[in-house]
Protein backbone atom coordinates (compact mmCIF):
# COMPACT_ATOMS: atom_id res chain seq x y z
CA UNK A 1 0.00 0.00 0.00
CA UNK A 2 3.01 2.50 0.59
CA UNK A 3 6.29 2.01 -0.81
CA UNK A 4 9.15 4.38 0.15
CA UNK A 5 12.25 3.98 -1.56
CA UNK A 6 15.53 5.72 -1.02
CA UNK A 7 13.90 8.88 0.36
CA UNK A 8 15.93 11.76 0.87
CA UNK A 9 14.79 15.33 1.89
CA UNK A 10 17.18 18.29 2.15
CA UNK A 11 15.95 21.21 3.78
CA UNK A 12 17.04 24.51 1.52
CA UNK A 13 19.45 25.24 4.05
CA UNK A 14 21.33 22.14 3.87
CA UNK A 15 20.48 19.98 6.35
CA UNK A 16 19.81 16.63 5.46
CA UNK A 17 16.49 15.73 7.13
CA UNK A 18 16.01 12.06 5.80
CA UNK A 19 19.06 9.72 3.98
CA UNK A 20 18.27 7.03 1.79
CA UNK A 21 14.96 5.89 3.71
CA UNK A 22 13.32 2.51 2.62
CA UNK A 23 9.85 1.76 3.95
CA UNK A 24 6.69 -0.88 3.17
CA UNK A 25 3.68 -0.40 4.28
CA UNK A 26 0.96 -3.30 3.90
CA UNK A 27 -2.53 -3.07 3.33
CA UNK A 28 -4.34 -2.62 6.52
CA UNK A 29 -1.27 -2.65 8.48
CA UNK A 30 -0.38 -0.13 11.20
CA UNK A 31 3.09 1.04 11.62
CA UNK A 32 4.57 4.07 14.12
CA UNK A 33 7.20 6.13 13.20
CA UNK A 34 9.42 6.67 16.27
CA UNK A 35 12.05 8.47 16.68
CA UNK A 36 14.08 11.21 19.12
CA UNK A 37 12.97 15.49 18.13
CA UNK A 38 14.91 16.11 14.78
CA UNK A 39 14.70 12.66 13.69
CA UNK A 40 12.47 13.13 10.54
CA UNK A 41 8.97 11.46 11.36
CA UNK A 42 7.03 14.56 10.71
CA UNK A 43 9.24 15.47 7.42
CA UNK A 44 9.34 11.91 5.95
CA UNK A 45 5.11 12.20 6.11
CA UNK A 46 5.07 15.55 4.57
CA UNK A 47 7.62 14.38 1.60
CA UNK A 48 5.25 11.36 1.36
CA UNK A 49 2.49 14.25 0.44
CA UNK A 50 4.09 16.11 -1.08
CA UNK A 51 4.27 19.27 1.24
CA UNK A 52 8.16 18.70 1.50
CA UNK A 53 10.25 18.56 -1.39
CA UNK A 54 12.14 15.36 -1.87
CA UNK A 55 15.43 15.35 -3.25
CA UNK A 56 15.82 12.12 -4.30
CA UNK A 57 13.67 9.01 -3.94
CA UNK A 58 10.45 7.68 -4.54
CA UNK A 59 6.86 7.39 -2.98
CA UNK A 60 3.69 5.45 -4.39
CA UNK A 61 0.52 4.66 -2.26
CA UNK A 62 -1.95 3.14 -3.01
CA UNK A 63 -0.72 2.17 -6.72
CA UNK A 64 0.14 6.59 -7.68
CA UNK A 65 3.14 7.45 -7.52
CA UNK A 66 4.14 10.97 -6.01
CA UNK A 67 4.73 12.89 -8.66
CA UNK A 68 3.57 16.36 -9.42
CA UNK A 69 0.96 15.81 -11.89
CA UNK A 70 -0.36 12.58 -9.07
CA UNK A 71 -0.30 15.16 -6.36
CA UNK A 72 -3.97 15.90 -5.92
CA UNK A 73 -4.67 11.56 -7.07
CA UNK A 74 -2.31 11.06 -4.15
CA UNK A 75 -3.78 13.27 -1.54
CA UNK A 76 -7.13 12.34 -1.99
CA UNK A 77 -5.94 8.54 -1.32
CA UNK A 78 -3.69 9.33 1.43
CA UNK A 79 -5.38 11.83 4.34
CA UNK A 80 -2.92 13.10 6.95
CA UNK A 81 -3.86 14.61 10.21
CA UNK A 82 -1.33 17.34 11.29
CA UNK A 83 0.38 17.67 14.88
CA UNK A 84 -1.17 20.78 15.84
CA UNK A 85 -5.45 20.45 14.77
CA UNK A 86 -5.73 24.48 14.67
CA UNK A 87 -3.96 24.42 11.07
CA UNK A 88 -6.08 22.45 10.15
CA UNK A 89 -9.32 23.63 11.52
CA UNK A 90 -9.62 27.05 9.68
CA UNK A 91 -13.41 27.29 8.48
CA UNK A 92 -16.17 28.93 10.70
CA UNK A 93 -17.52 25.45 12.21
CA UNK A 94 -16.37 21.50 12.49
CA UNK A 95 -19.09 21.25 10.00
CA UNK A 96 -17.31 23.54 7.29
CA UNK A 97 -13.91 21.98 8.24
CA UNK A 98 -15.51 18.33 7.71
CA UNK A 99 -16.71 19.21 4.10
CA UNK A 100 -13.85 21.10 2.98
CA UNK A 101 -12.58 18.21 1.44
CA UNK A 102 -15.65 16.26 -0.05
CA UNK A 103 -16.31 19.94 -1.29
CA UNK A 104 -13.24 20.38 -2.76
CA UNK A 105 -13.68 16.67 -4.36
CA UNK A 106 -16.62 18.40 -6.02
CA UNK A 107 -19.35 16.45 -4.21
CA UNK A 108 -22.74 17.30 -4.46
CA UNK A 109 -24.00 19.61 -1.52
CA UNK A 110 -26.58 16.82 -0.09
CA UNK A 111 -23.79 13.98 -0.37
CA UNK A 112 -20.92 16.18 1.56
CA UNK A 113 -24.26 16.77 4.51
CA UNK A 114 -24.45 13.05 4.21
CA UNK A 115 -20.53 11.87 4.74
CA UNK A 116 -19.92 14.89 7.22
CA UNK A 117 -22.69 13.00 9.04
CA UNK A 118 -21.53 9.57 8.80
CA UNK A 119 -18.32 10.29 10.00
CA UNK A 120 -18.98 12.56 12.70
CA UNK A 121 -21.46 9.60 14.12
CA UNK A 122 -18.45 7.23 13.34
CA UNK A 123 -16.23 8.98 15.75
CA UNK A 124 -18.79 9.65 18.11
CA UNK A 125 -18.84 13.70 17.48
CA UNK A 126 -22.35 14.52 16.17
CA UNK A 127 -22.21 17.17 18.70
CA UNK A 128 -19.29 18.85 17.41
CA UNK A 129 -21.14 19.24 14.48
CA UNK A 130 -22.01 22.88 14.43
CA UNK A 131 -19.81 24.08 17.19
CA UNK A 132 -16.64 26.43 16.21
CA UNK A 133 -13.65 24.61 15.91
CA UNK A 134 -11.65 27.37 18.10
CA UNK A 135 -13.98 26.84 20.82
CA UNK A 136 -13.43 23.38 21.20
CA UNK A 137 -11.22 21.47 23.95
CA UNK A 138 -7.83 20.21 22.49
CA UNK A 139 -9.46 16.09 22.48
CA UNK A 140 -11.81 17.77 20.41
CA UNK A 141 -10.07 19.82 18.06
CA UNK A 142 -7.95 16.36 17.35
CA UNK A 143 -11.39 14.64 16.60
CA UNK A 144 -12.68 17.02 14.51
CA UNK A 145 -8.89 17.11 12.59
CA UNK A 146 -9.54 13.28 11.98
CA UNK A 147 -12.75 13.79 11.03
CA UNK A 148 -11.79 16.22 8.55
CA UNK A 149 -9.61 13.44 6.89
CA UNK A 150 -11.77 10.64 6.94
CA UNK A 151 -14.50 12.56 4.88
CA UNK A 152 -12.15 12.48 2.01
CA UNK A 153 -12.60 8.54 2.48
CA UNK A 154 -8.94 8.07 2.02
CA UNK A 155 -7.35 4.28 1.56
CA UNK A 156 -4.18 5.20 4.06
CA UNK A 157 -4.11 7.69 7.00
CA UNK A 158 -0.65 9.59 7.96
CA UNK A 159 -1.06 10.93 11.79
CA UNK A 160 1.86 13.48 12.43
CA UNK A 161 1.49 12.97 16.70
CA UNK A 162 -1.67 12.46 17.46
CA UNK A 163 -1.58 12.75 20.93
CA UNK A 164 0.49 15.25 21.51
CA UNK A 165 -1.14 18.28 24.24
CA UNK A 166 -3.60 15.59 24.92
CA UNK A 167 -4.49 15.05 28.70
CA UNK A 168 -4.41 11.29 29.91
CA UNK A 169 -8.71 10.41 28.47
CA UNK A 170 -8.13 12.50 25.57
CA UNK A 171 -5.14 10.77 25.04
CA UNK A 172 -6.69 7.58 25.46
CA UNK A 173 -9.70 8.32 23.34
CA UNK A 174 -7.90 9.23 20.33
CA UNK A 175 -5.83 6.06 21.05
CA UNK A 176 -9.13 3.91 20.95
CA UNK A 177 -10.54 6.00 17.73
CA UNK A 178 -7.38 5.19 15.87
CA UNK A 179 -7.57 1.36 16.87
CA UNK A 180 -10.77 1.25 15.27
CA UNK A 181 -10.47 2.68 12.17
CA UNK A 182 -9.46 -0.10 9.48
CA UNK A 183 -6.95 2.19 7.50
CA UNK A 184 -3.65 1.50 6.67
CA UNK A 185 -1.63 3.52 8.98
CA UNK A 186 1.43 5.66 9.88
CA UNK A 187 1.32 7.23 12.91
CA UNK A 188 4.64 9.33 13.67
CA UNK A 189 4.54 9.50 17.58
CA UNK A 190 6.87 10.16 20.86
CA UNK A 191 3.91 8.58 22.49
CA UNK A 192 5.11 5.17 22.61
CA UNK A 193 2.28 3.63 25.06
CA UNK A 194 -0.23 4.88 22.25
CA UNK A 195 2.24 3.12 19.68
CA UNK A 196 2.49 -0.15 21.45
CA UNK A 197 -1.29 -0.11 21.78
CA UNK A 198 -2.43 0.91 18.33
CA UNK A 199 0.72 -0.34 15.90
CA UNK A 200 1.62 -4.12 15.30
CA UNK A 201 4.90 -2.64 13.65
CA UNK A 202 7.41 0.03 14.36
CA UNK A 203 9.83 1.85 12.29
CA UNK A 204 12.35 3.80 14.64
CA UNK A 205 14.06 6.87 12.88
CA UNK A 206 17.69 8.39 13.75
CA UNK A 207 18.85 11.13 12.06
CA UNK A 208 16.80 10.86 9.42
CA UNK A 209 17.57 6.82 8.81
CA UNK A 210 15.30 4.03 9.74
CA UNK A 211 17.38 2.34 12.67
CA UNK A 212 15.15 -0.28 13.03
CA UNK A 213 11.60 -1.96 11.68
CA UNK A 214 10.09 -4.74 13.24
CA UNK A 215 7.28 -5.72 15.52
CA UNK A 216 6.05 -3.02 18.45
CA UNK A 217 6.68 -5.34 20.69
CA UNK A 218 9.82 -6.65 20.18
CA UNK A 219 11.53 -3.41 19.40
CA UNK A 220 10.01 -1.20 21.92
CA UNK A 221 11.32 -3.03 24.45
CA UNK A 222 14.64 -3.56 23.45
CA UNK A 223 16.22 -1.19 25.94
CA UNK A 224 19.15 -0.54 24.00
CA UNK A 225 17.74 0.30 20.80
CA UNK A 226 15.77 2.74 22.22
CA UNK A 227 18.96 4.48 24.17
CA UNK A 228 20.37 4.23 20.52
CA UNK A 229 17.69 6.30 18.84
CA UNK A 230 17.40 8.79 21.88
CA UNK A 231 13.93 7.63 23.44
CA UNK A 232 13.20 5.65 26.42
CA UNK A 233 11.18 1.95 27.45
CA UNK A 234 7.07 3.00 27.38
CA UNK A 235 6.19 3.98 30.52
CA UNK A 236 3.74 0.54 30.55
CA UNK A 237 6.96 -1.25 30.45
CA UNK A 238 8.66 0.28 33.37
CA UNK A 239 9.99 3.42 31.21
CA UNK A 240 11.21 6.57 32.88
CA UNK A 241 8.33 8.64 34.37
CA UNK B 1 -8.93 37.18 29.63
CA UNK B 2 -6.38 39.24 27.65
CA UNK B 3 -7.31 42.25 25.33
CA UNK B 4 -6.05 40.22 22.04
CA UNK B 5 -8.07 36.93 23.45
CA UNK B 6 -11.36 39.52 24.19
CA UNK B 7 -10.65 40.73 20.71
CA UNK B 8 -10.44 36.95 18.78
CA UNK B 9 -13.54 36.42 21.16
CA UNK B 10 -15.36 39.09 19.24
CA UNK B 11 -14.16 38.63 16.02
CA UNK B 12 -16.63 35.55 15.96
CA UNK B 13 -19.39 37.11 17.55
CA UNK B 14 -21.53 38.15 14.57
CA UNK B 15 -20.50 34.97 13.11
CA UNK B 16 -21.98 32.74 16.15
CA UNK B 17 -24.78 34.45 15.60
CA UNK B 18 -25.32 33.49 12.43
CA UNK B 19 -25.75 29.83 13.54
CA UNK B 20 -29.39 30.67 14.82
CA UNK B 21 -31.89 29.12 13.96
CA UNK B 22 -34.78 31.92 13.54
CA UNK B 23 -37.10 32.59 10.32
CA UNK B 24 -34.54 34.94 8.94
CA UNK B 25 -31.49 32.92 9.68
CA UNK B 26 -33.30 30.02 7.51
CA UNK B 27 -33.94 32.27 4.46
CA UNK B 28 -31.96 32.10 1.08
CA UNK B 29 -28.89 33.40 1.95
CA UNK B 30 -29.41 34.99 -1.65
CA UNK B 31 -32.65 36.69 -0.71
CA UNK B 32 -30.49 38.27 1.80
CA UNK B 33 -27.70 39.78 -0.02
CA UNK B 34 -30.10 41.20 -2.67
CA UNK B 35 -32.49 42.98 0.19
CA UNK B 36 -28.99 44.12 1.72
CA UNK B 37 -27.45 45.74 -1.51
CA UNK B 38 -31.08 46.87 -2.22
CA UNK B 39 -31.27 48.58 1.15
CA UNK B 40 -27.92 50.35 0.46
CA UNK B 41 -28.36 51.36 -2.81
CA UNK B 42 -32.02 53.29 -1.38
CA UNK B 43 -30.49 54.51 1.53
CA UNK B 44 -27.27 55.71 -0.09
CA UNK B 45 -29.28 57.40 -3.42
CA UNK B 46 -30.81 59.41 -0.77
CA UNK B 47 -30.03 63.07 -0.90
CA UNK B 48 -27.35 64.66 1.26
CA UNK B 49 -29.83 67.82 2.37
CA UNK B 50 -32.75 64.75 3.05
CA UNK B 51 -31.71 63.59 6.45
CA UNK B 52 -35.16 62.86 7.51
CA UNK B 53 -35.89 60.41 3.94
CA UNK B 54 -33.72 58.41 5.98
CA UNK B 55 -35.85 57.95 8.80
CA UNK B 56 -38.57 55.52 7.54
CA UNK B 57 -35.16 53.39 6.77
CA UNK B 58 -34.41 52.37 9.94
CA UNK B 59 -37.57 50.18 10.21
CA UNK B 60 -35.54 47.80 8.38
CA UNK B 61 -32.76 47.13 10.84
CA UNK B 62 -35.14 47.23 14.11
CA UNK B 63 -37.40 45.15 12.15
CA UNK B 64 -34.90 42.37 10.80
CA UNK B 65 -33.14 42.37 14.56
CA UNK B 66 -36.11 41.55 16.52
CA UNK B 67 -37.52 38.72 14.18
CA UNK B 68 -33.33 37.34 14.24
CA UNK B 69 -33.14 37.62 17.83
CA UNK B 70 -30.25 39.27 17.64
CA UNK B 71 -28.85 41.22 20.40
CA UNK B 72 -28.10 45.00 19.54
CA UNK B 73 -25.45 46.16 21.84
CA UNK B 74 -22.90 43.80 19.97
CA UNK B 75 -24.16 45.09 16.26
CA UNK B 76 -24.11 48.86 17.80
CA UNK B 77 -20.49 48.17 18.97
CA UNK B 78 -19.50 47.20 15.59
CA UNK B 79 -21.08 50.64 14.26
CA UNK B 80 -19.84 52.59 16.15
CA UNK B 81 -16.28 51.55 15.17
CA UNK B 82 -17.20 53.11 11.65
CA UNK B 83 -19.07 56.20 13.00
CA UNK B 84 -15.68 57.87 13.59
CA UNK B 85 -14.82 57.67 9.76
CA UNK B 86 -18.45 59.07 8.96
CA UNK B 87 -18.10 61.65 11.46
CA UNK B 88 -14.68 62.85 10.41
CA UNK B 89 -16.23 62.97 6.53
CA UNK B 90 -19.22 65.13 7.97
CA UNK B 91 -17.39 67.55 9.64
CA UNK B 92 -15.86 69.08 6.91
CA UNK B 93 -19.39 69.84 5.25
CA UNK B 94 -20.06 71.65 8.39
CA UNK B 95 -16.55 73.95 7.67
CA UNK B 96 -17.44 74.24 4.49
CA UNK B 97 -21.01 74.38 3.31
CA UNK B 98 -21.91 76.91 5.89
CA UNK B 99 -25.18 78.60 3.90
CA UNK B 100 -28.38 78.20 5.33
CA UNK B 101 -30.72 75.49 3.99
CA UNK B 102 -33.46 75.49 6.09
CA UNK B 103 -35.04 77.50 8.96
CA UNK B 104 -37.06 75.78 11.60
CA UNK B 105 -38.97 77.85 13.92
CA UNK B 106 -36.79 80.99 13.62
CA UNK B 107 -33.55 78.34 13.60
CA UNK B 108 -31.32 78.98 11.00
CA UNK B 109 -29.93 74.81 9.76
CA UNK B 110 -26.88 75.09 7.36
CA UNK B 111 -26.50 72.61 4.40
CA UNK B 112 -23.60 71.69 6.04
CA UNK B 113 -25.06 70.31 9.13
CA UNK B 114 -27.61 68.69 7.23
CA UNK B 115 -25.60 66.40 4.90
CA UNK B 116 -23.41 65.88 8.26
CA UNK B 117 -26.24 64.27 9.85
CA UNK B 118 -27.25 62.51 6.52
CA UNK B 119 -23.57 61.03 6.05
CA UNK B 120 -23.97 59.46 9.86
CA UNK B 121 -27.10 58.17 9.39
CA UNK B 122 -26.15 56.45 6.20
CA UNK B 123 -23.23 55.23 7.55
CA UNK B 124 -24.96 53.88 10.43
CA UNK B 125 -27.71 52.93 8.36
CA UNK B 126 -25.21 50.80 5.59
CA UNK B 127 -23.14 49.57 8.25
CA UNK B 128 -25.83 47.75 10.48
CA UNK B 129 -27.95 46.36 7.30
CA UNK B 130 -24.13 45.12 6.43
CA UNK B 131 -23.84 43.69 10.25
CA UNK B 132 -27.17 42.33 9.91
CA UNK B 133 -26.41 40.01 6.74
CA UNK B 134 -23.11 38.41 8.33
CA UNK B 135 -25.13 38.19 11.79
CA UNK B 136 -28.22 35.98 9.75
CA UNK B 137 -25.82 34.70 7.03
CA UNK B 138 -22.49 32.52 7.04
CA UNK B 139 -19.41 34.14 5.17
CA UNK B 140 -19.23 31.12 3.35
CA UNK B 141 -22.83 31.18 2.33
CA UNK B 142 -22.16 34.91 1.29
CA UNK B 143 -18.84 34.47 -0.42
CA UNK B 144 -21.11 31.47 -2.42
CA UNK B 145 -23.97 34.00 -3.70
CA UNK B 146 -21.22 36.83 -4.51
CA UNK B 147 -20.03 33.99 -6.71
CA UNK B 148 -23.65 33.16 -7.93
CA UNK B 149 -24.03 36.78 -8.65
CA UNK B 150 -20.80 36.18 -11.06
CA UNK B 151 -18.04 38.38 -8.65
CA UNK B 152 -14.88 36.76 -9.42
CA UNK B 153 -14.33 33.81 -7.55
CA UNK B 154 -10.41 34.89 -6.54
CA UNK B 155 -12.28 37.90 -4.92
CA UNK B 156 -14.46 35.73 -2.64
CA UNK B 157 -12.14 33.74 -2.26
CA UNK B 158 -9.31 36.42 -0.94
CA UNK B 159 -12.28 37.70 1.23
CA UNK B 160 -12.76 34.61 3.02
CA UNK B 161 -9.39 33.94 3.41
CA UNK B 162 -8.44 37.26 4.90
CA UNK B 163 -11.03 36.61 7.67
CA UNK B 164 -9.49 33.50 8.48
CA UNK B 165 -6.44 34.70 8.71
CA UNK B 166 -7.02 37.30 11.14
CA UNK B 167 -7.74 34.68 13.71
CA UNK B 168 -4.42 33.22 12.97
CA UNK B 169 -2.50 36.36 13.25
CA UNK B 170 -4.31 37.30 16.48
CA UNK B 171 -3.90 33.86 17.78
CA UNK B 172 0.32 34.58 16.61
CA UNK B 173 0.35 37.76 19.06
CA UNK B 174 -1.83 36.64 21.95
CA UNK B 175 1.01 34.00 22.50
CA UNK B 176 3.36 36.15 21.58
CA UNK B 177 2.07 38.60 24.14
CA UNK B 178 1.75 36.72 26.89
CA UNK B 179 5.40 35.14 26.44
CA UNK B 180 6.14 39.10 26.79
CA UNK B 181 4.14 40.11 29.80
CA UNK B 182 5.24 37.29 31.64
CA UNK B 183 9.28 38.37 31.10
CA UNK B 184 8.50 42.09 31.50
CA UNK B 185 5.91 42.07 34.52
CA UNK B 186 6.36 45.78 35.33
CA UNK B 187 5.43 46.56 31.56
CA UNK B 188 2.42 47.43 30.07
CA UNK B 189 2.33 46.38 26.66
CA UNK B 190 5.33 46.13 24.22
CA UNK B 191 8.14 48.54 24.63
CA UNK B 192 8.84 50.68 21.69
CA UNK B 193 12.57 49.37 21.70
CA UNK B 194 11.12 45.77 21.53
CA UNK B 195 8.92 46.83 18.97
CA UNK B 196 10.84 46.20 15.66
CA UNK B 197 11.75 42.43 17.23
CA UNK B 198 8.53 41.64 18.62
CA UNK B 199 6.73 43.03 14.73
CA UNK B 200 10.18 40.88 13.07
CA UNK B 201 9.02 37.78 14.80
CA UNK B 202 5.29 37.86 14.45
CA UNK B 203 6.09 37.91 10.67
CA UNK B 204 7.69 34.98 10.73
CA UNK B 205 5.29 32.93 12.59
CA UNK B 206 2.48 33.95 11.12
CA UNK B 207 3.87 33.04 7.75
CA UNK B 208 5.06 30.22 8.96
CA UNK B 209 1.93 29.46 10.68
CA UNK B 210 0.02 30.14 7.15
CA UNK B 211 2.32 27.65 5.67
CA UNK B 212 1.30 25.20 7.99
CA UNK B 213 -2.57 25.84 7.41
CA UNK B 214 -2.30 26.46 3.84
CA UNK B 215 -0.45 22.39 3.09
CA UNK B 216 -3.00 20.99 5.54
CA UNK B 217 -5.68 22.81 3.13
CA UNK B 218 -3.87 21.48 -0.34
CA UNK B 219 -3.99 17.95 1.51
CA UNK B 220 -7.55 18.01 1.25
CA UNK B 221 -7.93 18.93 -2.53
CA UNK B 222 -8.01 22.70 -2.21
CA UNK B 223 -6.60 23.79 -5.41
CA UNK B 224 -6.66 27.69 -4.96
CA UNK B 225 -10.72 28.32 -4.87
CA UNK B 226 -12.92 27.73 -2.02
CA UNK B 227 -15.51 25.91 -3.11
CA UNK B 228 -19.05 27.45 -3.09
CA UNK B 229 -21.91 26.04 -1.48
CA UNK B 230 -25.93 26.63 -1.03
CA UNK B 231 -26.41 26.45 -4.63
CA UNK B 232 -29.91 25.80 -3.94
CA UNK B 233 -32.61 27.79 -5.86
CA UNK B 234 -34.49 30.15 -3.86
CA UNK B 235 -38.20 29.44 -2.76
CA UNK B 236 -41.97 31.15 -2.58
CA UNK B 237 -40.88 32.73 0.92
CA UNK B 238 -36.94 33.75 -0.29
CA UNK B 239 -39.40 35.70 -3.21
CA UNK B 240 -42.05 36.62 -1.18
CA UNK B 241 -39.30 38.12 0.80
CA UNK B 242 -37.37 39.91 -1.30
CA UNK B 243 -40.23 41.22 -3.10
CA UNK B 244 -41.75 42.91 -0.07
CA UNK B 245 -38.36 44.51 1.42
CA UNK B 246 -37.75 45.88 -2.21
CA UNK B 247 -40.93 47.15 -2.94
CA UNK B 248 -40.73 48.92 0.71
CA UNK B 249 -37.27 50.09 -0.12
CA UNK B 250 -38.68 51.37 -3.35
CA UNK B 251 -41.76 53.40 -1.02
CA UNK B 252 -39.36 54.53 1.07
CA UNK B 253 -36.99 55.93 -1.56
CA UNK B 254 -39.59 57.44 -4.03
CA UNK B 255 -41.51 59.00 -1.95
CA UNK B 256 -40.92 61.87 0.85
CA UNK B 257 -43.08 59.83 3.74
CA UNK B 258 -42.13 61.94 6.48
CA UNK B 259 -42.82 65.08 4.59
CA UNK B 260 -46.08 63.38 3.70
CA UNK B 261 -46.39 62.41 7.19
CA UNK B 262 -45.94 65.64 8.43
CA UNK B 263 -48.18 67.42 5.86
CA UNK B 264 -50.83 65.17 7.46
CA UNK B 265 -50.66 66.24 10.71
CA UNK B 266 -50.16 69.96 9.93
CA UNK B 267 -53.89 69.89 8.43
CA UNK B 268 -55.23 67.83 11.41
Amino acid sequence: MIEVRELTVTYPDGTRALENVFLSVEEGERVALVGANGAGKSTLLMAMVGVCAKSAGSVTIAGIELTKKNLPTLRAHAGMVLQNPDDQLFCATVFDDVAFGPRNLGMDEKDVAKRVDSVLADLGAEKLRDRMPHRLSGGEKRVAAIASVLSMRPSVMLFDEPTSFLDPRARRHVAELLSCLPHTMLIATHDLDMALDVCERVVVLREGRVLADGPARDLLTDGELMEAAGLELPLCLGGKT
Amino acid sequence: MSKISNAMAELYTVEQLAAKDTGVHKLHPMAKLLTTIVFIVAAVSCGRYEPLRLVPFVFYPVLLMAAAELPYRPLLKRVALALPFALLAGVSNLIFDSGTALVVLGVSISGGTLSFVTVVLKTYLCVMALLILTATTTLADISAQLVRLKVPVIMTTVLTMTYRYIATLLDEVSSMSAAYALRSPNTRGVRMRHMGQFAGQLLIRSVDRAERVYSAMKLRGYSGLVPGHNSAPMKGKDWAYLALIAAALAVFRIFDIPSALGGLFGSI
